[in-house]
């Protein structure tokens, strides 16, 4: 049971990712499946790249902004888990993964998932866009992208009116 | 008369033209060919030390045995013959034993050639593993026919295959082998293929690289270096594992310059083909404007000042900069024309020493002499001279002008650098360089000098471009032109101080007067001036910018300056005439010459005169004409000197003299010659002094009484108070010939005996197979280096006479020093068993048979045609 946590949490990292870059960055989607298999093989690889001058090359620096939504999102995801998990003490984890999951926004909620879900409060929102915000600040992104990637976050997870 | 003065047609706004860079072939092109070239010659290096360590043996034997048979055969000849045939029976000797090293250096670039070639077909391979690129899946389709649709576009006949890098990727990038070329896309680009303003662009930058064949000469200049680095360390790790260290401290600083200066270079050429690539790039697209979109997003991070040179892309405003005036792209800098000359200077030595060995006993060393600078010089032409003249035209359309400074030191400080940095030097350590360090200040100068007058021709050529139909009539003169002046310039200066080394100051003399092998100089005036003429000629005002520089834009007035062909020769028929009127004068003065020596010291002077006063000339027309007179004054000095010279036929041939083809040519050539070389060595005084010159000044007014005072002064010092360079003793000049022929029947052979009896103890070293390696090293102390000492001495003491004798002299001292150099590294050689140092010791002598051959042709000279040699 303790050997799957990660691939549970990947997965709904994943998700969670896909509902920012959706917003953000839809044109990284087509190749989302392999930028996050690079991403949870070697994260630090992936967000610590260095510039590299190539030889006959353009002089660009240009990166994908998917494993710095993925890692944002690992953390806001992190902190979904032990909020949930202490309102549902007695829920086994693929419960509380199936909360976390119900919380977020796909636009077809009610088409398909019967189950009513606890929205986030105001108070849980802002506590969690001020982890994706410092996360994103601290992988180094510009202000504009941080702030762009934290509000994604929270239009991407049903808090309550 | 006309006035000169500057441009009188104002430039056009900086954006009223845009001119065509690829109108000409890119210099950086030929750049990047010296730069293999250079990387292949080291290889020649190393194939010469492979063949030390392999066969070394062999060859120490081969030679010496050559040696023995070469006196073995010569023992009963003339002692002054002695010398030239046994050189010539050691050459065919050792021709063998020579081949077989030449084998040895070729084998050694064609390791390194074929070894890069390899390292270039297998390093896709590799960069694909190691940097996870893939195709694009089906869901990148689209991205794949754009960039189908682009490479056609872009001209490209292969499509490149397009591969997509990992998440860590944030630069495109192209590589691979030619035909197989392969274009690597940072994710972050492929999925924006719908942008127009990011994916286009840069795409066609890539595509642009792959068609200017970047990516080849990039990778192939990489891939042969990836070989060449190790085999460069071979030497020192065979020296450290066998504890003979005596190559090291020559050796590895200069492997080591090679290496950090390679890198310098590569990433210089890499940032000039940068604009190349962006300005394709906008062509195709359109206009500059989306590319500057995505040059902004490139990488402005600043680099340190130590880190710049190594920076493989120019900075984005530099960038932004010449794709809005890429005028700014065709400008030469210091590190280009330092490139070229280095890299120049660093193979030069390398493959004459190929050349020499390779033609050991059938061509003689002048030859390869003039093989290495006829093939250098086009090389630097194309690199340094091309591009100077593309810049001068391509300038005018944007209405600025080019500063030829940065080039111009490049090129001197590259000469120096790459000279004395040049593996072919390893065993000849710096000392020679240092010793008589005016020969490489006479290298700088010769190369500063001939790329400022190759740089303005340059701009009296820019002149007639609206006259020039299509490109090809602007740019193949200009490879040709300023690649003779290379060439011309190049042999000239190795050539003077081959003379000032072997002869000092009055050998040099006489080799100014009587220069073997000045065509190559007399060609390259001949071309400069014909260049000159022909642009001279065709220019006019009120002609259009031609349309083959033009990119975008409507066609302008070309602005022209107001040199003139007339201003030309006018100062230069008054300066010539003057000349003329000087010689007329002292001959009428000083009556008929009394004797053939004086005869030969006039004619010197003559030839001394002309030559000043075209160089006279060329300084008054650099000086008063900005940016045309030092190409123009190339012009007006030779046909100052050849006014000269024809009033002084006029002259002989009134008196009675012959006048045939062969006079006509022995009398013009010399000054014309003479009057070039000193052209490039003042044309960077010359051109630092333009500023004293007022606006309007008239040349003639300058160059009349100039000419004057330097006419004067040449016939004061050469023709009354100076003996001529070629000294001959005749009966009507008692004191001159009695010293002259006392040194003939005195002091030479006692030299040649005392020297024979040296050489016997030598050819007794050499048979002893009895001694081991110790004794003979003492041997040749005691019975070799310790005479060969007394001898010096006593001829140190001797003092010449005459300049002449003095000359002849110098050149025996330096033989006799050369000697003791030579056999204290034989006895070392012995001591230690080193067969590099042997190697080293049997160049040496070969040196001192050089010197002594120069001697021999001295005392010739000191003895006149016809008469009998000493001890013969």
């Amino acid at each position: 049971m303790t050997s799957n946590q990660p691939e549970v949490d990947q997965a709904l990292v994943g998700e969670l990712t896909q509902l920012v870059l959706d917003r953000v960055a839809p044109d990284e989607l087509v190749i989302f499946d392999e930028t996050a298999e690079e991403y949870f093989q070697d994260p630090h690889a992936v967000l610590d790249s260095r510039r590299r001058e190539e030889a006959v090359g353009f002089g660009l620096d240009l990166a994908l902004l998917t494993p710095y939504v993925l890692a944002v999102a690992t953390s806001v995801v992190g902190w979904l888990v032990t909020t949930i998990a202490e309102v549902a003490r007695d829920e086994s984890k693929p419960v509380v993964a199936s909360f976390i999951r119900r919380l977020f926004r796909r636009g077809d909620e009610t088409a398909h998932d019967a189950k009513p879900v606890q929205p986030l409060t105001l108070e849980q929102a802002r506590s969690m866009r001020d982890i994706a915000y410092q996360r994103a600040k601290a992988l180094g992104l510009v202000d504009g992208q941080a702030t762009l990637i934290a509000d994604s976050l929270v239009g991407a997870v049903l808090v309550a009116e | 008369m006309t006035t000169i003065g500057p441009p009188i047609v104002e430039p056009p706004a900086p954006t009223a033209v845009r001119p065509d860079l690829f109108a000409y072939p890119a210099p950086t092109t030929v750049r990047f060919c010296m730069l293999l070239v250079a990387l292949l010659g080291s290889g020649l290096f190393v194939g010469n030390w492979l063949h030390g360590e392999v066969a070394g043996r062999d060859w120490v034997r081969a030679t010496l045995a050559c040696e023995t048979r070469a006196q073995e055969q010569t023992a009963g000849l003339d002692d002054l013959q002695q010398l030239d045939t046994k050189q010539r029976i050691l050459n065919a000797c050792r021709a063998g034993a020579e081949r077989e090293r030449a084998g040895f250096m070729l084998g050694g670039a064609a390791a390194v050639g074929l070894g890069g070639l390899i390292v270039l077909y297998v390093a896709p391979r590799v960069v694909e593993r190691r940097r996870r690129l893939r195709p694009p899946g089906p869901r990148l389709q689209p991205v794949r026919e754009r960039f189908g649709q682009l490479a056609a576009e872009a001209g490209v006949t292969r499509v490149p295959l397009l591969l997509l890098g990992s998440s860590t990727q944030r630069d495109a990038f192209s590589y691979g082998a030619p035909g197989r070329y392969r274009v690597a896309l940072p994710p972050a680009v492929a999925v924006r293929w719908r942008d127009q303003e990011l994916f286009d662009p840069l795409i066609r930058h890539e595509l642009a690289h792959i068609r200017h064949r970047d990516v080849t000469w990039a990778w192939l200049a990489r891939s042969i270096w990836f070989v060449l680095a190790p085999l460069l360390l071979l030497p020192i790790i065979s020296g450290v594992v066998s504890g003979d260290l005596s190559l090291i401290p020559d050796y590895a600083w200069r492997a080591a310059l090679l290496g950090i200066t390679v890198q310098f270079i590569s990433a210089a050429l890499l940032r000039s083909r940068e604009y190349d690539a962006d300005l394709r790039s906008a062509r195709t697209s359109g206009g500059p404007e989306k590319l500057s979109r995505a040059v902004a997003l490139a990488s402005s991070r600043v680099l340190p000042w130590y880190r710049r040179p190594l920076a493989r892309h120019p900075t984005p405003a530099d960038r932004l900069a010449v794709l809005e005036y890429p005028a700014r792209g065709s400008s030469i800098t210091f590190w280009d024309g330092f490139a070229a000359a280095f890299l120049a200077a660093l193979t030069a030595p390398l493959v004459l020493s190929l050349l020499i060995t390779l033609f050991t006993g059938s061509a003689p060393t002048t030859l390869s002499e003039l093989v290495v600078a006829l093939t250098a010089g086009p090389l630097l032409g194309g690199a340094v001279g091309l591009g100077l003249w593309r810049a001068s035209v391509v300038t005018r359309t944007a209405g600025a002008g080019v500063s030829p400074w940065g080039a111009a030191v490049g090129v001197a400080v590259g000469l120096v650098l790459g000279q004395v940095a040049s593996l072919g030097q390893v065993g000849a350590g710096l000392s020679s360089d240092l010793e008589k360090p005016i020969g490489l200040v006479l290298l700088a100068v010769a190369g500063l000098g001939a790329t400022l007058i190759v740089y303005s021709a340059g701009e009296v050529w820019a002149d007639a471009a609206p006259a020039l139909r299509w490109a090809w009539l602007s740019w193949v003169p200009a490879i040709a032109v300023t690649g003779i002046v290379f060439a011309a310039v190049l042999w000239a200066s190795q050539q003077f101080r081959l003379s000032l080394n072997i002869g000092g100051w009055q050998f040099v003399r006489q080799w100014l007067v009587y220069m073997p092998q000045r065509w190559v100089v007399v060609t390259a005036v001949v071309a400069l001036a014909a260049a000159l003429v022909v642009a001279l000629t065709v220019r006019r005002r009120g002609r259009q910018t031609p349309a083959w520089i033009i990119e975008q834009g409507e066609p302008v007035p070309w602005p022209v300056g107001r040199a003139r062909f007339r201003t030309v020769a006018v100062a230069a028929l008054a300066a010539g005439f003057v000349g003329a009127v000087t010689i007329v004068a002292f001959r009428m003065s000083a009556g008929p010459a009394t004797s053939d020596a004086q005869t030969l010291q006039r004619f010197e002077a003559y030839i001394w005169l002309a030559a000043t006063l075209g160089f006279v000339t060329a300084a008054v027309l650099a000086v008063l004409v900005p940016r045309y007179g030092v190409g123009l004054g190339s012009l007006g000095g030779c046909l100052a000197t050849v006014t000269v010279m024809a009033g002084f036929l006029a002259l002989n041939t009134a008196l009675g003299g012959d006048l045939n083809r062969e006079f006509v040519a022995d009398s013009l050539l010399p000054p014309i010659v003479l009057g070039f070389l000193l052209t490039v060595a003042v044309a960077p005084v010359s051109w630092l002094a333009r500023s004293l010159a007022r606006s309007g000044t008239r040349a003639w007014a300058i160059t009349t009484p100039a000419a004057l005072i330097a006419a004067i002064a040449v016939i004061g010092v050469i023709g009354v108070t100076s003996p001529p360079s070629r000294e001959i003793a005749l009966p009507d000049q008692p004191s001159s010939a009695s010293t002259a022929q006392q040194y003939v029947a005195t002091v030479a052979p006692d030299l040649v005996q005392r020297y024979d009896a040296i050489e016997s103890a030598v050819n007794a070293i050499d048979g002893d197979r009895v001694s081991d390696g110790p004794s003979r090293a003492e041997r040749v102390r005691t019975e070799v280096v310790t005479p060969l000492q007394a001898l010096l001495d006593q001829m140190e003491s001797y003092r010449p006479p005459t300049p002449a004798v003095d000359t002849v002299h110098a050149s025996a001292l330096t033989a006799l020093r050369t000697a003791i150099e030579s056999f204290e590294m034989f006895a070392l050689a012995f001591e230690t068993g080193d067969t590099a140092l042997f190697a080293d010791a049997l160049a040496k002598r070969t040196q001192e048979q050089q010197l002594w051959q120069a001697w021999q042709a001295g005392v010739a000279e000191l003895v006149g045609p016809g008469q009998p040699t000493p001890g013969g």
